[in-house]
């Protein structure tokens, strides 16, 4: 059976239990004075802003990590103390690094910022920490533990030997058995960055799981049950479905740092936003475009006949992604996600790569497509192309018009159709041997870029991850490295509709993504 | 009554659960709702853990339902009278019982010609665009059938005897009452129909001891018509546009299209063809590939329909634990 009966009815009857159960799916708000003290202390310095700053980067960094501490590091009591010392030793060392470049508030920002993390280091409880062992400790089911971030498993391990503990609800899910009762404790927010609605809908109705709890500090995203309560099943309950709890002591939130600042810690989200780093549309040049409106402000032209469109897609329940062919309309409907080289245009790219791997060849190659394309370049200066047009015409090579673009750009690898190019050769004087070189040139040259340009899209599907797809739909444009195909790096944006006007763009700027000239 | 499955390739049987039956339930109670009901149920969603046995649940209630509730029988003629039918009308032929042969040929298409030598009728019948000609013996019979049924020779397995349970077994075998289409992948589905299948009603009422889950739940494939029933159809939603100017002619004849889990959802939910027959579609919580598309492309359609308030209750059907349905008119 493509899938056990049995494991069936016992879904169901984990989502049975679940119906009769007052609180199965539970955000648990935990308070802590000192914690909150901190993230205050470290949320000020982030209001400042001064931290966008390229020199800033470690700092940055070190900053994140003791935020991310605060809201999800557990375990023993020593064990936390000794890696949250570790990680105030490392934002201490960056704050000295950046020295030169710090204002004096900036400077008393981040002291007091310090100083309150210090504090938080030093305390002997650590509520949250207590709070996720209090749930993990359920005589009556399997428990497991999430938390966001994965450097923290050792010590969310200290808790006691045999703790399941996984860094994202994905890698649970590929450990869960059926046949168990199972609890997850998971130590993040569910609308945080880094958690995907959709696995959250598969944890908690997919029947693997009999009780869900997040358990989070008090200060961090207020209204996370609310929101997940709207969205969980589309809004199709109404305003009032309740089928998330929130329980727990809730603190003043004066004086905290707005959510959309809480939620720039984010480690997912680019410090600095993208558009600022890209070229922006000129709305001028020779190609007759529409243009794919996308998110942060971007945009991409495609030539106005353009009938396909490459968008990444998802592929199954695997951690898979990969590229479909759409028509624009189509992918703008669906709301996918189109993508592009970040600095030069693919066709570039994809030239470079296919002279890599054209490799001790390329010299010979190039030098026989030089070989005939300056010939036809000076026979084409010397009698004039229209007139080299028509005499192409008379031995019949059918797409003769094309000639000056077959001898000027030389990107243009060969004429389409065997007989033009065969033809053409024997106008311009050229032997069959030498017309047999050509052949075989150009073959080569189609084939190293086509397989150039697969290994690009490959490599860039490999790429992609759960938490790239996550901030795309999120509506946050990304930027993806790929480190085996000479550090490119791609831009991925998701659209958000087709503006059929028509505008010019430039050859380079076609199927790019761009800033958008008004933003 | 309890249902048990068995896979072909092992001997276990396996009893499913309640929440089987309950979903089994939900065609009675959903043709009962849309016979009373004004304005009619357009969209349904259904939001599942998983949509395994899913559609085949709700199909084997669609089958049962027909079953139990037959439709007034099409009248039948003698042959011999199939030369005051119109050219053009689709019939369905039923040609004597061979003798040596327990079965019996079916044969629906439209007639193209009819003449009478001697004790011979002689028809020409266009099926699936290829034309035949029978000689018919008077003993043949036809019905008139209507648009939407498929076309197609079916050599039926025919019961002998005059008992009452003989009776129902071609009964079941042979009904026309067309009812739901399952708009699916082909993978999942086509193995649940493998499956052996016990309901101990049915097979006491039909004198069998079990079987196939094809069989009890009478599906026949849209593009491939194996079976003479008429009750359930399903075909793959994938190759939606090969079959779709087909299928937009018998859609009537439907009862409700099934879209079966996210990825037909986001396929096929949008389409025009679909626009105006009762859809319902099965939305997987259980599985993240698609959701978020899945049930914005059903949904997108249903908003320009009214929600059903309470439509569970209105039903007067109780969804499985960890199923929930709404509806749209």
């Amino acid at each position: 059976m493509g899938f056990e009966l049995s494991s069936l009815n016992a879904k169901y009857r984990n989502l049975s239990e679940i119906s009769y159960s007052q609180n199965a799916w539970r955000v648990l708000r935990v308070s802590d004075e000192i914690s909150e003290a901190a993230y205050k202390a470290l949320g000020f310095c982030w209001k400042e802003k001064f931290l966008g700053a390229d020199h800033y980067g470690d700092l940055r960094s070190s900053l994140r990590d003791a935020y991310v501490a605060l809201r999800s590091l557990v375990g023993s009591a020593a064990s936390m103390v000794e890696h949250l010392n570790a990680i105030a030793a490392e934002l201490e060392a960056s704050i000295e690094k950046a020295e030169n470049f710090l204002s004096d508030n900036e400077r008393n920002l981040l002291a007091n910022a310090t100083e309150a993390f210090r504090e938080y280091a030093r305390a002997q409880k650590f509520p949250l920490a207590d709070a996720v062992l209090n749930e993990l400790l359920d005589q009556n089911r399997t428990t497991s533990l999430v938390i966001e971030d994965a450097l923290s498993i050792p010590v969310a391990e200290s808790f006691y030997d045999g703790l399941r503990c996984y860094s994202t609800i994905f890698r649970l899910m590929a450990n869960l058995s059926y046949r168990d009762q199972n609890h997850v404790v998971i130590v993040a927010s569910p609308d945080s960055a880094r958690v995907n609605l959709d696995q959250i809908r598969r944890l908690l109705m997919g029947g693997e799981t009999v009780k869900v709890t997040f358990v989070i500090p008090s200060w961090w995203s207020p209204g996370a049950a609310k929101r997940l309560n709207s969205e969980l099943l589309f809004g199709l309950d109404g305003a009032g479905a309740n089928y998330v709890s929130e329980i727990g002591s809730h603190t003043a939130t004066d004086g905290i740092p707005s959510l959309d600042i809480a939620t720039d810690w984010d480690l997912s989200i680019p410090p600095r936003p993208i558009s600022k780093e890209i070229e922006k549309f000129t709305n001028s040049g020779p190609v007759p475009c529409n243009l794919l409106v996308l998110e942060q402000n971007l945009v991409m032209p495609i030539e106005v006949l353009a009938t396909r469109l490459t968008v990444i897609q998802k592929i199954g329940d695997d951690p898979g992604f990969g590229l479909e062919q759409k028509s624009p309309m189509d992918a703008t409907n669906a709301g996918d996600v189109v993508f592009s080289f970040a600095q030069v245009s693919e066709r570039e790219f994809i030239r470079e790569q296919a002279d890599i791997l054209l490799g001790d060849d390329l010299e010979e190659i190039t030098r026989t497509q030089l070989q005939w394309k300056s010939r036809l370049q000076s026979v084409g200066g010397e009698i004039g192309w229209s007139a080299l047009e028509s005499r192409l015409l008379e031995v019949d090579v059918s797409k003769a018009h094309r000639v000056r673009q077959w001898g000027m750009d030389p990107f243009l690898i060969r004429p389409q159709a065997d007989a033009d190019l065969e033809k053409l050769l024997f106008f311009l004087g050229f032997d069959s041997a030498f017309s047999a070189r050509v052949f075989e040139a150009t073959r080569r040259i189609n084939h190293a870029r086509d397989s150039s340009g697969k290994s690009a899209r490959k490599a860039l599907a490999g790429a992609m991850t759960d938490e790239i797809w996550t901030n795309l739909q999120k509506g946050y444009a990304c930027e993806i490295s790929l480190e085996d195909m000479g550090e490119a790096t791609f831009i991925a944006s998701k659209i958000k509709s087709f503006d059929q006007t028509e505008r010019l763009a430039g050859v380079l700027q076609v199927r790019r993504i761009l800033g958008d000239v008004h933003s | 009554m309890t249902v048990s499955l068995r896979n072909s390739d092992d001997n276990k049987w396996v009893m499913v659960g309640t929440w089987f039956q309950q979903l089994a339930e939900l065609p009675s109670a959903f043709l009962d709702y849309q016979e009373s009901s004004n304005p009619k149920v357009k969209r349904i969603l259904l939001a599942v853990p998983s949509r395994s046995l899913v559609a085949t649940a709700i199909a084997w209630g669609f089958s049962k339902h027909a079953f139990e509730n037959p439709a007034s029988h099409s009248a039948s003629f003698p042959a011999a009278t199939l030369v005051d039918v119109a050219e053009g009308t689709k019939v369905r032929i039923v040609f004597p019982v061979h003798r040596t042969l327990p079965k019996r040929q079916i044969r629906v298409g439209k007639i193209v010609n009819v003449s009478v030598t001697g004790r011979l009728i002689y028809v020409e019948l266009m099926t699936n665009e290829s034309s035949t000609k029978w000689a018919l013996l008077p003993s043949a019979t036809y019905s008139l059938a209507s648009e939407a049924t498929p076309e197609g020779d079916y050599w039926e397995t025919l019961e002998v005897g005059s008992t009452k349970e003989v009776a129902k077994r071609n009964f079941f075998n042979f009904q026309q009452n067309p009812q739901a289409l399952f708009l699916t992948e082909a993978g999942a589905f086509f193995e649940e129909l493998r499956f052996q299948f016990r309901e101990p009603s049915l097979l006491e009422e039909l004198s069998v001891n079990e079987l196939s889950f094809e069989q009890a739940n009478r599906l026949d494939r849209f593009t491939d018509d194996k079976f003479s029933h008429f009750i359930n159809t399903w075909e793959t939603f994938k190759d939606f546009d090969s079959y779709a100017p087909g299928l937009v002619k018998q859609l009537g004849v439907f009862k409700v299209v099934v879209l079966d889990g996210n990825s037909a959802l986001d396929s096929i939910s949008a389409r025009e063809e679909l626009r105006h027959a009762t859809i319902l579609g099965i939305f997987e919580t259980g599985k993240k590939t698609l959701q978020d598309r899945g049930a914005k492309s059903f949904l997108g359609e249903a908003m320009y329909l009214n929600p059903i308030e309470g439509f569970e209750q209105l039903l007067g059907w109780k969804a499985p634990d960890g199923i929930r349905i709404w509806g749209w008119s």
